[in-house]
């Protein structure tokens, strides 16, 4: 299996400030892998090492089997990017501006170009500074996603669009997974949850997961207990256990590795008899917040 | 190639309005220059105020271009859209070298063309000079432009920058104020110094397009500045300039006998006011001279003066330039130093032991010949074409990329038939004849903008104790002698004056002389023709008219 991403033991530091640390994870062809974490995680920073813009402290960093550090030029070639706040040349009109990027680009199909350029109703003869920033947005992406590049990484593509555009462009990334793999960054889980297919979250510059967005939702329970008799919490419940309190009789907590007859068999265990249990399914939002809160205070 | 050309015409759509605007102040600037050959517009008038500034808008221009060019695919920050896109740093390089070309360069390089056949200048003939001086003006203009564009996002940031790099050499060259013996240039690191920013400015832009690592290049601008202003002050180290002008050997012996003529010194009145111009007053020292060789010229190049004080210190003024020149007939000479007020005013009517050193750079005449004022003209080597000036007895010159070769001029002017003004005392002309001396003698052309240079032709002859020189009248149809020179060597010496009393030596206002100057029998010019009253044989001419 190709993974058009691969990090082992990254590191990047700056000054004082360890943006990330020992990150190793990879991304497999295909699909839509989502980097999610809150602000300052790290996000921005590990995209800006896979497009060569840092150079990582420790560590490597593999985009398309290229190491990082080395991208450059031709390479380019082949990797779509669009960033929040890339500076776009505002002085072009989209017309100039895509016409611009053609002869760069020997993959460059003008007839999706021009798929794009309907599908966002993007204005050719306006200049780009007299767009919205959802319109600038649209016509990076449609820069970035006419050459059919192989990677499309994407750095909080959806951060300030309105519902709308926000639909359309997610819209044109998951037509686009055929060839490409997209890796895109979000600090708001709900814009990507819906077509993710893949999740990586970062908190603190550290890997928290990264995993199958099916598997992730199978894995995480939120569960509820009666038991028969108050219960008290020992110090040695399962790490897998999150979230872990107790009011009188009832257990709740949030289970990371979820089994039911396991799971069952050990709060039978540690708890005694079970007069009722309920395993709520996770949003992938709640997911993320009780890992957030995990990490933060381990329970 | 193809890249290339498309980024340049991306940039072309983009900086149209300041390629205009360049286009614009070198059209001026065409229409102006010729108008300059011919007129001298008169000082007032404020549009012509306006063109004596002229090529400093079209530099500024030029620079503006260029630096914005380069910001175009800004080297410094990380949200640039194109770091991410498939250039190469060589083809975005080029492209930005291809616009500088043909943006800036080629305009410069026809509007020359242009004037060198409108000056009547052969054209082909001169397009390896001209191409050196696009080489030049690439070192100085774009390379510099480059440099800022490429460490700086912005307009504003390189302005900044650009003031910031200003008042940095503006120190440097302030430093004279620190260290007095910078004032003495000998120029042998000016070259050093052109290679060390030239390699620094050629590494910067390289390490910018390739890499894009702002700080490490702002680190080679510091190390540049820095290796700069210690040149600066190794040139001026004073036991090195002593050491680069050596004492008379029999090979390169001393090219005049001087004696200091301690009878002579300027008269005050009780109670006058010096005459001192600046804050710090100039010693007038008056020697004899003697002995300068018939087929030399000499040209005083330093002069220093050092001081034993009465308190028992020592006080020196260091190597400071000088540029008289000194031919043969000249019987006396007047070196002028400068004495800081405040040790002048401890010493002014003591009695201090001084010592005078002198360095002298030594030039033989090679072949001479003699040339005629026609009318309101006169022709000089290398095509070198002169015009009487409208507003003063001088002469314009114009010449193709560079100023005449080293020659000397010489006249027996004034006479009967081309006199001086009325109010000039004629009877106390100098022996020695009128002179004018251009030593440069540089095989490149100068840097500018026109390829035609202008230089002013004026004799000078010296008059009274040969203390003071006045312009001298350059009639239709005198003849001039002139004598190509050669530099030979550089020598030193050094004087004891003995115990002078400095106050002496500071000019008087009006200025008197005593003992007063023995008048001199009249003299009779026989025609018109000045160089006649030359020695038949000095310099000896090539072909009599």
């Amino acid at each position: 299996m190709n993974f058009p991403i691969e990090t082992e033991s990254l590191s990047k530091r700056f000054g004082r400030v360890k943006a990330l640390d020992d990150l190793s994870f990879r991304v497999a062809e295909g699909g839509v892998h989502a980097l999610v974490g809150p602000n300052g995680a790290g996000k921005t920073t590990l995209i800006k090492i896979l497009v060569n813009i840092f150079r990582a402290s420790a560590g490597t960093a593999t985009v398309l089997g290229i190491d990082s550090a080395s991208i450059s030029g031709k390479a380019f070639a082949s990797i779509g990017y669009v960033s929040e706040n890339q500076q776009l040349p505002l002085w072009m009109r989209v017309g100039a501006f895509l016409k611009y990027l053609r002869p760069f680009y020997p993959t460059w199909d003008t007839e999706l170009e021009s798929h794009f350029v309907r599908q966002f109703d993007l204005p050719l003869d306006r200049k780009l500074k007299h767009l919205s920033r959802g319109m600038r947005m649209k016509a990076a992406l449609a820069s970035a996603l006419s050459f059919r590049p192989k990677l499309i990484l994407l750095d909080e593509p959806f951060s300030g669009l309105d519902p709308v555009v926000r639909d359309e462009l997610a819209e044109a990334l998951v037509a686009s997974t055929a060839c490409s793999t997209t890796f895109v960054s979000s600090h708001d889980l709900a814009e990507i949850e819906s077509f993710a297919t893949h999740l990586t979250y970062l908190d603190s510059g550290r890997l928290r997961l990264s995993e199958d967005v099916p598997s992730i939702r199978a894995r995480f329970r939120e569960v509820e207990v009666a038991l028969d008799s108050p219960a008290v919490l020992p110090a040695d419940l399962p790490s897998s256990w999150l979230q872990v309190t107790s009011s009188g009789a009832t257990l709740q907590f949030i289970d990371s590795a979820f089994e039911q007859d396991a799971l069952q068999s050990e709060i039978l265990r540690r708890f005694g008899a079970i007069q009722h249990a309920v395993f709520h399914p996770m949003t992938i939002r709640n997911i993320f917040l009780a890992i957030a809160k995990s990490a933060r205070k381990p329970s | 190639m193809k890249i290339i050309f498309h980024i340049f015409k991306k940039d072309f759509r983009r900086h149209w309005p300041e390629f205009l605007v360049s286009l614009i102040f070198l059209a001026i600037f065409l229409w102006d220059q010729p108008r300059q050959w011919t007129v001298h517009p008169p000082e007032f008038r404020f549009f012509s105020s306006l063109l004596r500034y002229l090529p400093h808008f079209l530099s500024l221009s030029w620079a503006f271009l260029l630096i914005r060019l380069v910001q175009g695919e800004s080297l410094v920050g990380d949200r640039q859209f194109w770091l991410t896109r498939p250039y190469k740093w060589h083809t975005l390089l080029s492209a930005k070298l291809l616009a500088a070309l043909l943006l800036v360069h080629l305009p410069l390089f026809l509007a020359q063309l242009l004037l060198l056949k409108l000056a009547f200048y052969p054209v082909l003939a001169s397009v390896p000079g001209l191409l050196q001086i696009q080489f030049m003006f690439f070192s100085i203009i774009t390379l510099g432009s480059f440099v800022v564009g490429s460490i700086t996002r912005g307009v504003g940031e390189a302005a900044l920058v650009v003031l910031g790099l200003f008042l940095l050499l503006l120190a440097i060259a302030s430093l004279s104020f620190v260290f007095p013996s910078l004032n003495f240039s000998l120029d042998d690191f000016d070259d050093v110094i052109a290679c060390v920013a030239f390699a620094a400015a050629t590494t910067i832009v390289v390490v910018q397009f390739a890499r894009r690592r702002a700080p490490l290049s702002w680190c080679i601008l510091a190390a540049c500045v820095a290796s700069i202003l210690l040149l600066t002050l190794i040139s001026g180290n004073p036991s090195r300039q002593t050491r680069n002008m050596p004492l008379p050997t029999a090979s390169h012996p001393l090219p005049v006998k001087l004696t200091f003529d301690s009878g002579v010194s300027f008269q005050h009145q009780p109670g006058e006011q010096l005459d001192t111009y600046g804050s710090d007053p100039a010693l007038e020292l008056p020697f004899l001279l003697d002995g300068i060789p018939e087929n030399s010229l000499v040209q005083i190049a330093g002069v220093k003066l050092d001081l034993d004080l009465p308190s028992g210190d020592r006080w020196t003024s260091y190597w400071h330039s000088d540029s008289e020149i000194l031919v043969p007939g000249r019987t006396r000479v007047w070196p002028s130093i400068a004495v800081k007020r405040a040790i002048f005013d401890r010493i002014r009517n003591s009695s201090v032991n001084a010592r005078l050193s002198l360095a002298f750079n030594v030039y033989r005449f090679g072949a001479s010949s003699a040339i005629f004022v026609m009318g309101d003209s006169l022709r000089l080597p290398d095509d070198t074409r002169c015009t009487r000036d409208r507003f003063s007895s001088r002469m314009r010159c114009f010449s193709a990329l560079k100023a005449p070769g080293a020659f000397v001029l010489f006249a027996d002017l004034p006479n009967a038939n081309c006199r001086a003004r009325t109010d000039r005392d004629s009877g106390s002309w100098a022996a020695a004849p009128a002179v004018y001396a251009s030593l440069s003698d540089s095989s490149t052309p100068d840097f500018g903008f026109t390829p035609i240079r202008e230089t002013y032709l004026y004799l000078t002859r010296k008059h009274g104790y040969e203390d003071r020189a006045a312009d001298v009248p350059l009639c239709a149809g005198t003849t001039l002698v002139l004598a190509r020179t050669k530099f030979q060597y550089t020598v030193r010496t050094e004087i004891d004056l003995g115990n002078i009393r400095p106050s002496n030596y500071v000019p008087s206002f009006p200025r008197e002389i005593l003992p007063k100057i023995p008048s001199r029998p009249s003299r009779n010019p026989s025609d018109t023709l000045s160089f006649n009253f030359l020695p038949p044989d000095w310099p000896r001419i090539a072909s009599k008219p």
